[in-house]
């Protein structure tokens, strides 16, 4: 029965048909519509749809607490006012500071950390268990704990150990704010990137690896040659899966630095919250939302070509 | 240049000190991911001047005071959690399941796209829905309802669900669905008694991703909710406000509210990774 992928395909709609008529009324293609149909319509409309609604927003003044004022329609002013600024500038280099940040932290780390979990040891099952769990953890409590448990200045954990070696006004939190925020990120991003490339570094055969190192390969070697190379697909999918959540981080910000001192801390997911939801401005918040996706695009599709190569080229 | 004695021993394996030294860092490595967690569930167990005492105190007399008053303000938070991600992991499956399988299952050159599309849905930065959600949330009087919350939710999960299922649903054999048709199965009966059976770990694990991702939502949940509805990631902020003095307290009140999404996490974890995965890497 050796049949080719496209025509056991080809076949199935084909047998797909005759039960059809035979059993009920629908065709193949109805039954996969009315199946399929809901989840598409749904997600259209929760979210396609209000991104529309964004860019129509984001060409009106419009206040929302103070009807008085009116909705007019401003045309591109909300894009010239709010976003050739150089605060927006600045922010949006933060945005970008942060996610590349936090993204090399998780690919080095959780390479790390999969390299010492793919061997046999004691309490390997806990210990990986114990790895994951933080990214089962709030954002908001991330930044609870950066904020008070580890960091307070005067009751951090961290702070008091620092203090033991005799360093004073240890402040990370309002010192280095962006940096901060980019451990908060990479502590509870860190586990899926370690759970990703474990997956890929378990798929490897064993007896790739011991023929390389019958061929007098030692351990570094076997790492460059026979495991990066199969790990490169996990690290694209993993990448572009973390960067866009990573992008939006907004929770950690929120509690852990309000996005100051200033705005050194924010991003852009942040200052449209800021600007629409604590300023009311819904016409200029727009306009940051509609700039924030196009740059997302910008940096993913960047991602997903530079990736491709790289993947290209090793294999 | 490496040695001939080494590399001939047949799958060479580290040397005894090597292997410790190396569980040693991932111990290490423990210590330093897990410890905060740790140390915050330590904190709930203490009196508010124990929590604060320096050097840290491992050892103390454990009181379940804070847990006392943190339950007060927790129930009501906690169950509006409960619905919201409940009611929106269901609308999530109810969904996405049957799309998945009508991807999985109908041959159309269209379907590898379509999957696709779906997920480059999560590519939209929320930001960039923020304001027209609250815009029409508003006007439809939804804020500070469940419902606000229940409908951005599923428009975010029910990518992950289509996913992740078709995924899973693919490697289902082609065997056991073909003979169930010739025997004369409907849809339904197929998709209810045979994929659904089939697939149901994998139905297990996206469900519970769908819990964590809903569970823990805080941009659109801090925006379209204020007193009534809150849930526990909107009440953590909150608290840290208003109780951010009583550091014990709050850290009972935490530890009960990362309860849920953490238990779930623990009891999904391989599952998670292979539908995440699988497809992902070519």
């Amino acid at each position: 029965m050796a049949v080719s992928e496209n025509m056991s395909g080809t076949k199935r709609a084909a047998s797909g048909t005759g039960a059809g008529t035979r059993k009920a009324p629908a065709s193949p293609e109805a039954q996969r519509r009315s199946l399929l149909y809901p989840a598409l319509i749904v997600v259209i409309l929760i979210t396609q749809i209000p991104f529309l609604l964004t860019i129509y927003l984001s060409l009106q003044s419009w206040n929302i607490i103070r009807p008085d004022l009116g909705r007019t329609f401003v045309g591109l002013s909300n894009y010239g006012r709010e976003i050739f600024t150089a605060e927006f500038g600045t922010i949006m280099l933060q945005t970008i500071a942060l996610a590349a940040m936090a993204l090399v932290i998780c690919c080095l780390v959780g390479l790390g950390l999969a390299l010492l979990l793919n061997r046999k040891f004691f309490a390997k099952g806990l210990v990986q268990t114990l790895l994951v769990t933080p990214f089962f953890i709030m954002p908001t409590v991330t930044g609870l704990i950066w904020k008070n448990e580890l960091f307070s200045p005067n009751f951090g954990l961290v702070t008091w150990f620092v203090g033991l070696f005799g360093i004073e006004g240890f402040n990370p939190m309002a010192q280095i704010p962006l940096i901060m925020v980019a451990t908060m990120v990479a502590w509870q991003w860190e586990p899926l990137f370690m759970l990703v490339l474990l997956a890929g570094l378990s798929a490897i055969a064993e007896e790739e690896k011991e023929a390389a190192q019958l061929d007098g390969c030692n351990r570094f070697d076997v790492f460059r040659y026979v495991e990066l190379p199969h790990l490169l697909p996990y690290y694209r999918m993993v990448i572009l899966l973390g960067s866009i959540f990573i992008l939006q981080v907004f929770g950690e910000i929120y509690v852990g630095t309000a996005g100051g001192p200033g705005t050194s801390s924010m991003n852009l997911q942040y200052l449209t919250f800021q600007t629409g939801l604590v300023g009311w401005q819904v016409g200029a918040a727009s306009a940051i939302g509609v700039v924030t996706l196009v740059l997302t695009l910008v940096i993913l599709t960047g991602l997903l070509r530079t990736m491709n190569a790289v993947v290209k080229e090793e294999a | 240049m490496s040695s001939v004695p080494a590399s001939s021993k047949r799958g060479s394996r580290p040397t005894p000190w090597v292997h410790y030294l190396q569980n040693a860092v991932l111990y290490l490595a423990v210590v330093v991911i897990f410890g905060p967690i740790f140390w915050l569930i330590l904190t709930g167990f203490k009196t508010d001047s124990a929590a604060y005492t320096l050097p840290p105190q491992i050892f103390f007399t454990p009181t379940l005071e804070q847990y006392a008053s943190a339950l007060q303000s927790f129930w009501g938070p906690f169950f509006n959690s409960l619905f919201i991600v409940g009611t929106s992991t269901l609308i999530c499956l109810l969904l996405g399941v049957p799309a998945a399988f009508a991807l999985s299952y109908f041959y159309s050159p269209r379907n590898e796209s379509i999957v696709f599309w779906f997920i480059t849905t999560k590519a939209l930065p929320l930001a960039a829905v923020l304001t027209p959600l609250f815009v029409i949330f508003r006007s439809l009087r939804l804020l500070d309802t469940p419902w606000a919350l229940i409908i951005v939710f599923t428009g975010m999960n029910t990518p992950i669900v289509v996913w992740m299922m078709y995924q899973f649903m693919k490697d289902l054999p082609r065997g056991i669905m073909e003979a169930a048709q010739v025997d004369g199965v409907n849809l339904f009966q197929m998709l209810w008694r045979i994929v659904i059976p089939l697939t149901r770990a994998g139905i297990a694990s996206t469900a519970m991703l769908c819990v964590i991702f809903s569970w823990n939502e805080f941009l659109f949940s801090v925006s379209f909710t204020a007193i009534e509805w809150q849930p526990l990631s909107v009440a953590v902020a909150a608290q840290q406000t208003s109780r951010g003095q009583f550091w014990a307290q709050l850290s009972a009140f935490t530890t009960l509210a990362i309860l849920v999404p953490v238990i779930v996490g623990w009891l999904t974890q391989k599952q998670l990774v292979r539908g995440l995965t699988t497809g992902a890497v070519k």
